[in-house]
């Protein structure tokens, strides 16, 4: 039965790597020590989920993935978080130094790199890793357009693919032209006939090449209907009018986006310090010269610009991927005319807006409704399945755990306290917190089933009890357990659990 | 507990004048029966009116229309809803005239049976009410003054109802605290000093201090952990036992739903769509809506596998409700039928009450229900055993 999910992704492509993750809250009662030793890995095409009570580190330990983590007051102390080659917290012990002074804690700050990290960070944030936020109505900006967000992550990490589609259309601007004819034609002949799309794809092969071609059959592919694909071409042949008045200067900055493009792939490849250290630098410069603000007044303003006019395009195809209807009149609404789930599906089309590598979704249901969960839940599952995407999953709904992951993750005060098989953790559960988890869930399949509660609750992180942190609360408890902090043991092939109970092997991949 | 024909519409106020624009529909002409020591579960998307139900059911919020009969009415058994039910049935939009019509039909019809309506009393009768219904609310820390000490808290409704006084309700309230799981050293601490599960047992003990017959629990458990949850769903089934109360569990969740209730009633767009003995409506839902439901819950069991059906799109807004079946515009069978008549709550199977046109089709259709069957299977149960005694050997 466990074999199953496991032959699902490649065991030895790992995409995210974390060992022995430390994040503390500097506050005025003290340091809270919201994680404690974090080591997860992610392999390629997995979900992951992570379950925990409220206040047990789930979110701190994303936000740390994705270096969100307020400073002040929070800090990564140390630790690894390996993409690909790439450590990104390769300098975070120079980034500040934590002096503690008999009872007081000053943290020193060298702004200037964490200023330089932070605009480097900007460049893979988004590209490779991204995230879905647990409330979508606090996730997006309230004074701009769905439309304006969409775009300004498209702009800041596709600008090249987006440039390389508008010179396509460029090109071939008059076989765009007359393909958008006939098939207006058809439409009006036959309206049954160019029900299905993909009846095109031989034209568009004839005609097109290159990432014009592959927007197109994404397009017929889709089938999203005949007025959605007239919209989309109208707005191709309007960008590839513009390009052609001013070529020269969109294929400059098309090679220059070009160049860092390849830097930014070479860079989780390369392993050479020095090296990575120029490129960093090099991307940061970069990273400076794209301004937010500026480009927002460019939206509002210079609305005849090929990059913006294909990344609306981009935004109105997203928008039609998560099912929403309308899509083109959504796009010129603001955040608080949509509702709840609406929201969420636009948060989740940003997020997948440069197709990352790894997705982080934080809670991404808590705030809706069950029936509007159960479409939410379904987009996700599709993007993994097309896309390959690695998930890691949030939540402290054991449900949507059992239904959507692969493995498993249990945390419990900073620590995570088994990792395993779905399959395993919940029906051979061994830690004694995921097993009080479980038999305190009311289930609907088995409503005589009593419920046991876990005594007592989530300790302060500021003093957390020495030893095993859930030791107050075990029912199991020993001597042991009180003085020293269990370690991770695998208990049969990828099930780890940190615990005192049971015997085996030490190890620190999981 | 009876009430029929109950409606509340909220009035849209807007332009210069402050005029009314239109109505929300948050609980439309509905029919509810509460049976002395039972839990009825009350479920329903956000929006759809379950907690405006609650709170009309016990006054807290007066109802548009409507009538409400609590024990002791004479005329509780020989009276059916059906007179109430259709009275206004011919509106389509709502006016403040066409409300002032409602209620006078009404008040002839209650005339007539000379019915003691809860909604029309006044004075000592409306204060005896108020003592015998009670409420939890959702957010425990809101619903709890923060410049209270708990000893005030819980003994507040002891002072309001003049129940007691002075030391005896010091003990009174000493008392219900240890049975609840407090004791002394909580007396004199301020609402913020207690975590999220105190709070609520707090809220719950407030509530049944002075013994009420009915207490609505409006979404009790959704601010708390699961580990917590269970505390609390353990204590109110304890409490019921002892004291013979009666719930209205108002909850988006349904397994909590079907552990503790033991009838349930769906809502959708202020109307109730199901209504049935738990077991019977978790495993042959009738309604689409229902069975929609259903399948959407995720079940913590990753060796389950199920076919589910995804609703398209999102609740209507109450304000201008589809017309005809109000589901029929998310529905798998909608036909022209759904969109023009309003489909009747009636007595499908014995017990079993489902407004839908087709509920008679769905039911003989029988294979095709998505419902949860009761399963015993408690592995976890026996891991926890085997973990115990492996742990004393040791």
């Amino acid at each position: 039965m466990q074999e199953i999910s496991t032959d699902k992704f490649n065991k030895e492509e790992v995409v995210l790597k974390v060992s022995k993750l430390k994040t503390q809250f500097f506050v005025y009662d003290g340091i809270v020590k919201a994680i404690e030793d974090v080591s997860l890995t992610l392999h390629r095409g997995e979900v992951l989920g992570i379950v925990g009570e409220t206040g047990c580190g789930k979110s701190v330990t994303a936000y740390s993935i994705t270096k969100l983590i307020p400073d002040p007051p929070g800090r990564i102390v140390s630790g690894q978080i390996f993409l690909g080659n790439l450590n990104i917290l390769r300098n975070i012990d120079k980034e500040a130094k934590i002096l503690t002074d008999r009872k007081r804690v000053k943290i020193k700050r060298n702004t200037r790199l964490i200023k330089r990290n932070e605009l480097f960070f900007n460049q893979i944030r988004g590209k490779y890793i991204s995230m879905i936020f647990q409330e979508p109505m606090a996730a997006l900006n309230p004074v701009y357009t769905i439309e304006d967000q969409i775009i300004e992550t498209l702009v800041l990490h596709k600008r090249s693919y987006i440039l390389e589609v508008a010179q396509g259309a460029a090109k071939s601007i008059d076989k765009l032209i007359k393909f958008r004819q006939t098939m207006e034609e058809d439409q009006d002949i036959n309206p049954e006939k160019v029900a299905d799309l993909r009846e095109y794809k031989p034209d568009i092969e004839k005609d097109f090449q290159g990432p014009l071609k592959e927007e197109l059959f994404k397009l017929a592919d889709s089938n999203k209907g005949t007025v959605s694909f007239l919209k989309h071409l109208d707005l191709l042949i309007e960008e590839g009018k513009i390009y052609n008045k001013k070529p020269q200067k969109y294929d400059r900055i098309l090679n220059l986006d070009r160049q860092m493009d390849n830097l930014r792939v070479e860079l989780l490849k390369e392993t050479d310090e020095m090296k990575v250290n120029s490129m960093e630098k090099k991307l940061a410069n970069y990273s400076k010269k794209i301004n937010l603000i500026k480009l927002s007044k460019q939206l509002k303003r210079n609305k005849k610009d090929p990059i913006i006019l294909e990344a609306r395009r981009e935004s109105f195809g997203l928008l039609e991927t998560v099912n929403i209807a309308d899509a083109y009149g959504i796009l010129k609404r603001y955040p608080h005319e949509l509702s709840g789930g609406m929201l969420q599906r636009v948060v989740i089309s940003i997020a997948l807006a440069n197709e990352p590598e790894i997705l982080i979704a934080d809670e991404p249901t808590t705030a809706l409704d069950v029936t509007v969960q159960a479409q939410i839940l379904e987009i996700m599952r599709q993007l993994q399945k097309n896309r390959g995407t690695s998930i890691i999953l949030i939540t402290h709904d054991l449900g949507v755990i059992a239904e959507m992951c692969d493995r498993v993750a249990v945390m419990y005060a900073g620590n995570i306290v088994e990792v395993g098989n779905v399959n395993e953790v919940f029906h051979n559960p061994k830690h004694p917190y995921t097993i009080g988890l479980l038999s305190s869930i009311p289930r609907i399949d088995n409503p005589d089933k009593k419920l046991k509660s876990i005594p007592g609750t989530v300790p302060n992180l500021i003093n957390p009890p020495n030893g095993c942190r859930f030791n107050p609360r075990c029912p199991m408890a020993f001597e042991k357990c009180r003085i020293d902090v269990p370690v991770h043991i695998e208990v049969s092939p990828n099930h780890v659990v940190a615990c005192h109970l049971f015997n085996g092997t030490e190890v620190s991949d999981y | 507990m009876k009430a029929v024909g109950l409606r509340k519409y909220f009035p849209i106020k807007g332009g210069v004048l402050g005029t009314t624009k239109g109505y929300v529909y948050a609980v439309d002409n509905v029919n509810i029966t509460i049976y002395k020591g039972e839990t009825l579960g009350l479920v329903g998307e956000s929006g759809c009116g379950k907690t405006t139900l609650g709170r009309v059911l016990i006054d807290l919020i007066t109802p548009t229309s409507g009538t409400l009969m609590f024990n002791g009415s004479k005329s509780l058994n020989n009276l059916d809803g059906g007179q109430f039910e259709e009275i206004g049935k011919e509106y389509s939009e709502i006016s403040s005239n066409k409300i002032n019509e409602i209620r006078q039909e009404e008040k002839k019809i209650i005339e007539k049976y000379g019915i003691k309506d809860i909604y029309r009393t006044k004075g000592k009768k409306k204060r005896e009410f108020r003592k015998k219904v009670q409420i939890v609310f959702q957010d425990p820390v809101s619903s709890l003054d923060p410049r209270m000490l708990i000893k005030d808290v819980v003994a507040e409704p002891l002072y309001v109802n003049k129940v007691a006084k002075g030391e005896k309700a010091r003990k009174m309230v000493l008392d219900l605290l240890s049975e609840i799981g407090l004791n002394e050293d909580h007396l004199y601490r301020f609402p913020h000093e207690f975590s999220g599960g105190q709070r609520q047992r707090i809220a719950f003990a407030r509530a049944i201090i002075t013994r009420p017959d009915f207490i609505v629990l409006d979404e009790p458990t959704s601010a708390l952990d699961v580990s917590v949850q269970a505390q609390i769903l353990n204590l109110l089934k304890e409490m019921q036992k002892k004291y013979g109360m009666t719930y209205l569990f108002i909850s988006h969740n349904l397994a909590v739903i079907r552990s503790v209730s033991d009838r349930v009633a769906v809502m959708y767009l202020g109307k109730i769509v199901e209504q049935a003995a738990t077991d019977d409506l978790f495993e042959f839902p009738i309604h689409p809506y229902t069975q929609a439901l259903l399948s959407a819950i995720p079940i913590p069991d990753p060796k389950l596998k199920r076919n589910r059906i995804v609703l398209s799109g999102d609740v209507p807004s109450p304000a201008n409700p589809p017309s005809g079946c109000r589901f029929h515009t998310r529905c798998r069978f909608a036909t022209q039928l759904c969109k023009e008549k309003e489909p009747e709550l009636v007595e499908t199977k014995p017990g079993h009450l489902v407004a839908c046109h087709y509920a008679e089709d769905i039911l003989k259709s029988e294979s095709k229900l998505h419902g949860i069957k009761r399963s015993t299977m408690d592995e976890i149960e026996e891991i926890e055993k085997n973990l115990q005694i492996n742990n004393e050997a040791k």
